[in-house]
């Protein structure tokens, strides 16, 4: 899943500005997992801005909604009357849903409530883990299911680098080096020898140094055009 | 990627590689660069290592700190006929910039180069910066041997000596330079750290230099796994000693530098030591000369940090001096 | 003596069994009843303030006389949690957790004696 970050109250409020009617638009998939931008959370930033602008002897009129997904047009149908209404609208989703709203309301003022950080899972009650670093072409078969590009500091394909200790990165002592994991996975697994080759230089092109990515699955793509035509 | 074996012909002929081939423990120094433009506080330390060292090297921006760059202070410091090895990150260029500056560093005469992961910019004086790591340091051992023995680079177009007219034929030039790696036997796991090296060695590594040593049985250990492969005798092994003049330099280096092994009783000798710079430069002369003991250890890399005064004492009382020199320019 | 701006969260097995004893300790808060104080909601101390509290009560089971546990420690987390959102929305008000068995008044007034005088066993503490 997407996992993200709430972005402090204070930047929340100075890009509302003096806005008086604000949405606060959850979403009711990955955020609300990662306990970020759910419903209770938007809840909570809702009450935070009305609470905030009593203290600063302010009316501000706040409501709350929650769409089963941001990133998906279909739900997004259902902001169209709120956002006639609101001076601005907050999202709680990450950052596909904020780009996707405001491409079916260019017109709107949306703007994030959440930094949008990685794709990971959950690995204990209240912690979430970066998994994958969505580079386009996957390695994980050669690395034992561990992803050297976004589990490794330095992104490095023939590792360990001279920092690993005791099983830690070099960069932060709370953080495994994915190295010793990969290490430890493909000897559980008999196949340490795999290591033993260099690991040639990655195409980067597929991953976000090619700008922005696309994936067309041709029949459903050229129906839906002809469609359209 | 195929290996070059030291018993084989000169391949660059740089100061290093002679002193090497010739069968010499050679002996490298280390040069921080300064972190201004001052090209007079490069010139400043040049006294320190001619004739005492065969080689430099110059750190590029070492713990992530913004200094002059490495190649512009070998510059500084082959003018004045010292030789130089530029450290080499692959922290802050990509592929094209990495490329393109071994095409400058080796036009500029510089014939030797350290490929390194780099620290982390975590550590340094811009810890917002954007990582590059766009190939890693194994990578780039291999790209500097392509670029050296087939004179290709990295998306395998060749290096013309001028632009090129599309059908005119032409001869690639190779870039002439010594390549090294660094190889760490403190770093976990141990038996790793071997397997790393090999492929170092694999990816074209002439030359090896090690994290400063001070855990000599750990070292000694490594040696022998090194030894059981063979690789010994596939790439050049200096090893790396760093001195100190404080306890606190030595405890400092245990607790917060990665990968990195402090005995106690080395630490609890400086604590007692009346005369500790006395005390640090004995240490390293020790160490130095239980390394050399060791098979398979070619050399010497001194890594004084911001003591490179220190140099000369050292060598001198490690009985490595003098230097060796040869007949004739290097080829 | 509590007025209306306190709001008091009472769980089933302590709070409300004192209150209903004992009425005066709380004299005019408002009160809410809540199953466990396991089940006391952020939101709903938010909600509190937004509405014109001034202080938030929460009377939850001393520790290991907690029927469900863990009641009293869950809210005493949220209830952080709550008064860091305050004061980052620059609320003032004061958040406060009291353990008092349902026989036990003399605890419940003395905790609320102390928060109501000294500012530092307020759960976090209000900006001046
Ligand atoms: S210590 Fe491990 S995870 Fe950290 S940068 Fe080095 S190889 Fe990568």
């Amino acid at each position: 899943m997407i996992v993200a970050d709430r972005k402090p109250l204070d930047e929340i409020l100075e890009m509302v500005g003096d806005a008086n009617r604000i949405l606060v638009s959850a979403c009711n998939t990955c955020v609300t997992v990662c306990l970020a931008g759910g419903r209770r959370e938007a809840a909570v930033l809702a009450s935070q801005i009305r609470i905030h602008a009593q203290e600063a002897g302010r009316t501000v009129e706040v409501r709350e909604n929650c769409l089963e997904r941001h990133c998906d047009a279909e739900f997004l149908a259902e902001l169209a009357g709120e956002l006639e209404w609101a001076d601005v609208m907050v999202s709680t989703a990450c950052g596909v849903g904020v780009n996707l709203a405001s491409e079916v309301y260019p017109s709107a003022r949306i703007i994030p409530g959440l930094n949008t950080s990685f794709f990971g899972a959950t690995d204990a009650p209240g912690r979430w883990l970066e998994m994958c670093g969505g580079c386009g072409d996957c390695v994980l078969h050669r690395t034992g299911g561990i992803c050297p590009i976004v589990r490794c500091a330095k992104s490095i394909l023939n590792g360990p680098c001279g920092g690993s200790q005791d099983g830690k990165c070099e960069v932060d002592p709370d953080t495994t080096c994915a190295w010793q994991e990969i290490i430890d996975r493909l000897a559980l697994q008999g196949r340490s020898a795999e290591l033993e080759a260099v690991e040639p230089v990655k195409d980067w092109g597929t991953s976000h140094s090619g700008g922005r990515r696309r994936r067309i699955v041709d029949e459903v793509f050229q129906a839906e055009g002809e469609g359209e035509a | 990627m195929t290996a070059q074996a030291p018993a084989e012909g000169m391949v660059v002929g740089s100061n290093l590689e002679r002193v090497l081939r010739a069968g010499h423990f050679a002996v490298c120094g280390e040069m921080g660069p300064p972190q201004s433009c001052s090209a007079q506080a490069v010139l400043n330390k040049v006294s320190l290592f001619k004739g005492n060292v065969d080689a430099v090297n110059l750190t590029d921006n070492q713990t992530a700190i913004v200094r002059m760059s490495s190649i512009a202070a070998a510059k500084l410091i082959l003018d004045e006929g010292l030789e130089p090895i530029i450290q080499m990150t692959v922290r802050d260029r990509n592929r094209i910039g990495l490329q393109s500056d071994l095409l400058g560093a080796a036009a500029l005469g510089i014939r030797n180069v350290l490929c390194l992961s780099g620290d982390h910019m975590r550590f340094g004086n811009h810890g917002s910066a954007k990582a590059v790591y766009d190939i890693d340091s194994v990578q780039l051992v291999n790209t500097v041997h392509r670029m050296r023995e087939e004179s290709l680079l990295i998306c395998g177009d060749g290096t013309p000596p001028k632009p090129r007219k599309p059908d005119a034929p032409w001869n690639n030039v190779p870039t002439p330079l010594f390549v090294g790696a660094a190889s760490n036997p403190f770093g976990d796991p141990l038996e790793f750290r071997v397997v790393r090296l090999a492929k170092k060695i694999a990816a074209g590594a002439d030359f090896i230099q090690t994290q400063a040593i001070y855990d000599l049985p750990r070292f000694e250990r490594f040696m022998a796994m090194v030894r059981d492969r063979g690789l010994h005798e596939k790439v050049f092994i200096m090893a790396g000693v760093l001195p100190v003049k404080s306890p606190r330099a030595l405890t400092y280096m245990r607790d917060d530098v990665p990968g990195m092994s402090i005995p106690e009783e080395l630490v609890k000798r400086m604590e007692g030591a009346e005369d500790k710079e006395e005390e640090g430069i004995a240490m390293c002369v020790e160490i130095i000369e239980r390394v050399r003991a060791i098979e398979g250890v070619r050399g010497v890399h001194i890594m004084p940090p911001m003591w490179e005064k220190v140099i000369p004492a050292i060598v001198s009382r490690a009985g490595l001096l003098p230097r060796p020199t040869f007949e004739g320019e290097p080829a | 003596m509590l007025s209306k701006d306190t709001v008091a969260f009472l769980c089933a097995n302590g709070g409300q069994l004192l209150d209903a004893a004992y009425p005066e300790v709380l004299g005019d808060a408002v009160r809410v009843p809540i199953p466990c104080a396991s089940r006391l909601d952020v939101v709903h101390v938010l909600r509190a303030v937004e509405q014109g509290a001034r202080r938030v009560l929460v009377v939850a089971c001393p520790a290991g006389n907690c029927r469900s546990m863990v009641g009293p420690d869950e809210a005493e987390r949220r209830l952080h949690r709550a008064a860091a959102l305050l004061r980052e929305a620059g609320s003032h008000a004061q958040c406060i957790l009291a353990r008092a068995a349902a026989n036990a008044p003399e605890d419940l007034r003395s905790t609320l004696a102390a928060s109501l005088e000294d500012a530092a066993n307020q759960i976090e503490e209000a900006p001046a």
